[in-house]
């Protein structure tokens, strides 16, 4: 099966900036903003600790907004994913509380974070069965969802944080340990975004899922099941939501019964939309998402180190945000 | 005759009035709206005022902003509307609800708050001395740098009750000339990943760093994590303020955790309910701010695990242990 790309240039044509951009633009904005990082304060930001630190602090939303690339991919929305990942660090660390901190052995720890990814994913599939087979927005369902999610949180919490002291360190470990140097929050990261790469990229099911994105009636005529699809991609991105919970709850140790998903949901969904002007433009992709993600991270990083004080931090990561997108949507102008 | 008639009237009189007051009383209906109800300490005071409240035989309605100040005033609003007796506003900025409170002032309705700042119009706002113990931990914080050094303060200006603590904390740095003192204001909601991520950062890019005061205590775990995977655990201090039960764990632990000055938060719901019933009776209090005693929660003073400091005989200056042997 061939590719093609309605906004590369014609053969023989010389270089085309617009369509460079397009493409290189948002890359081109992360290279530029390291660079411009680095010359500011070259001993602490390009070095490798500061590194590994950029890549963990981007790790959780990472894995929540790959996740999320996979249902945006058939075209559908997730906003429970903020509600799911408090869900996730929460249940996570009441399980091992009501466990015993003592018991926590690390089989103890992996049955725990099975069992909360798969009640994440039922979460998901059911969002996936509503929005596919009753027609319901996906925006207004999930938004529901979150609620209810939150909600079950609260009641079941009574508002109260759990310590680090009520959880095992086997449980820690997931966010704070790490192997060979690269904090495992990063590991997870990689692995979440290889395999979620390598299922939509290299998968008759990833590219049936590309097929329902560009085109749901199309892809249902030609014998693709789009509403059972919906269930995979919800379910996946629910998962993917409760794990970065669960590194979130790891790396401080504590499991809140709130605060934990908002602070990601928006971004999420900011770094999701730069990497579909990434690349292949118009076009949600793990790699893309990637990049917006690394976007988000360096800005953060870079403008903490040197100092910056918060209110300007927010307006200069909104203005890069904006200058990095208007260089990747000049095929848009250009139309 | 007529002498006999006139002292059962009056009797009567006197014992209807009783009857009529008792019933009044029974027949309470008391809103509480909090804009963050689940904030953990917030929740504590709805909850405790709540039970003072029913234990007087009070109904009892409650509100839950979910951070919207609008949707607390609407609340509020609507409570007084459809009749209730008394207003209670647990930490949401008095402030911000100045047309609440005036619109209860008109319907004679007592309108106490906690840790929500004075506004005018309140019968009173019940809280702590939050300028005082932002004095308190910087000045127990200056003692231990010899008041020299590299602090970083974490806070969030928005609250009233942060606002005073972080006063306490600049007139008390004001004279230390060789004091350096880094500002950052964390980002809510996600304060906690906030101030991971920025105590990660600046210990990247400040190798000098020798203590973190933090407004209040929800901050305290991601900083402490933040050193901890620094390997900086055993040359920071950190100071501040709340008295929640993880940051005591931190403290009777030994690690970089020096001390919190605790609320009775406990206390603060029960005193509203107090100050509501009093302002029913028509007594209102001479200062429209009332404070209750925290104690300052040392390695030495921290309470037993799952217990709470003993408010009523702690102290707040670290010299008392000393002056009393």
């Amino acid at each position: 099966m061939s590719k093609t790309d309605a906004t590369a240039p014609a053969p023989g044509a010389g270089f085309d900036l617009l369509h460079f951009l397009a493409r290189y633009g948002t890359i081109l904005s992360l290279v530029l903003l390291i660079a411009f990082f680095s010359f500011m304060r070259p001993e602490v930001f390009p070095s490798m600790r500061n590194m590994f630190n950029v890549l963990n602090q981007v790790s959780i939303l990472g894995i929540i907004a790959i996740g999320l690339t996979v249902c945006l991919v058939i075209g559908q929305f997730d906003l429970s994913i903020g509600a799911l990942a408090t869900f996730g660090g929460y249940v996570a660390a009441r399980m091992l509380m009501e466990i015993g901190p003592a018991n926590g052995t690390p089989m103890v720890v992996a049955g725990v974070v099975l069992a909360v990814l798969f009640m994440a994913m039922i979460i998901g599939i059911i969002n996936g069965a509503l929005v596919s087979y009753l027609g319901i927005s996906a925006i207004v369902e999930t938004l529901a969802m979150s609620f209810i999610v939150t909600g079950v949180i609260l009641g079941i919490s009574g508002s109260r944080t759990i310590s680090p002291t009520e959880i095992p360190a086997a449980f820690k470990i997931i966010g704070q340990g790490n192997i060979a140097g690269i904090p495992n929050p990063v590991l997870i990261m990689i692995a979440t975004a290889l395999v979620l790469w390598l299922f939509l990229e290299h998968t008759q099911p990833g590219r049936n899922m590309y097929a329902i994105g560009g085109n749901k009636e199309a892809s249902r005529l030609s014998g693709i099941p789009v509403k059972r699809y919906a269930l995979v991609a919800m379910g996946i991105c629910a998962a993917c939501a409760a794990l970065g919970g669960m590194v979130a709850a790891a790396n401080l140790g504590a499991g809140r019964p709130q605060g934990v998903g908002e602070t990601y949901l928006l971004n999420a969904f900011v770094a999701v939309f730069i990497g579909a002007s990434t690349l292949r433009p118009g076009k949600f992709h793990v790699l893309g998402t990637a990049v917006g993600v690394l976007m988000i991270g360096v800005i953060n990083n870079g403008l903490s180190v040197m100092g910056v004080p918060s209110f300007w931090q927010y307006i200069v990561q909104g203005v890069l945000l904006i200058l990095a997108l208007i260089s990747a949507s000049m095929m848009v102008l250009r139309r | 005759m007529a002498t006999k008639a006139k002292a059962f009237a009056a009797a009567a009189a006197a014992l209807s009035l009783s009857v009529s007051a008792g019933a009044a009383l029974a027949e309470i209906r008391v809103g509480i709206v909090a804009v963050n109800y689940n904030s953990p300490s917030i929740n504590r005071q709805v909850v405790t005022a709540t039970e003072a409240a029913r234990e007087r035989g009070w109904t009892v309605e409650d509100y839950d902003g979910r951070g919207d100040q609008v949707a607390t005033n609407n609340a509020a609003m609507a409570f007084i509307d459809r009749g209730f007796d008394a207003i209670i506003n647990i930490a949401s900025p008095n402030p911000q609800m100045i047309q609440v409170i005036d619109y209860a002032a008109e319907r004679g309705v007592p309108f106490v708050s906690t840790f929500s700042g004075l506004a005018p119009g309140i019968v009173a706002d019940i809280g702590s001395n939050n300028t005082a113990d932002g004095v308190i931990a910087t000045t127990e914080l200056m003692g231990r740098l010899e008041g020299r050094g590299h602090v970083v303060k974490f806070n969030w200006n928005v609250l009233p009750a942060l606002r005073e603590r972080d006063h306490g904390f600049h007139a008390t740095v004001r004279d230390f000339p060789d004091l350096r003192v880094t500002e950052i204001e964390v980002r809510v909601p996600g304060q906690v990943d906030d101030a991971f991520n920025q105590m990660t950062n600046l210990l990247l890019a400040n190798p000098d760093i020798d203590a973190v005061w933090t407004g209040w205590d929800e901050l305290v775990a991601p900083v402490v994590r933040a050193i901890e995977q620094a390997g900086r655990e055993d040359d920071i201090i950190v100071v501040s303020m709340d008295g929640i039960p993880e940051v005591f764990d931190m403290i009777r632990s030994g690690g970089p955790v020096a001390l919190t000055v605790a609320y009775d938060v406990d206390r603060m719901g029960s005193t509203a309910v107090a100050v509501v019933e009093a302002a029913l009776g028509g007594e209102t209090p001479a200062s429209r701010i009332l404070t209750l005693a925290p104690c300052l929660v040392t390695q030495d003073t921290a309470p037993a695990q799952g217990e709470r400091p003993d408010f009523g005989n702690c102290t707040l200056f670290s010299g008392e242990a000393f002056a009393a042997q």
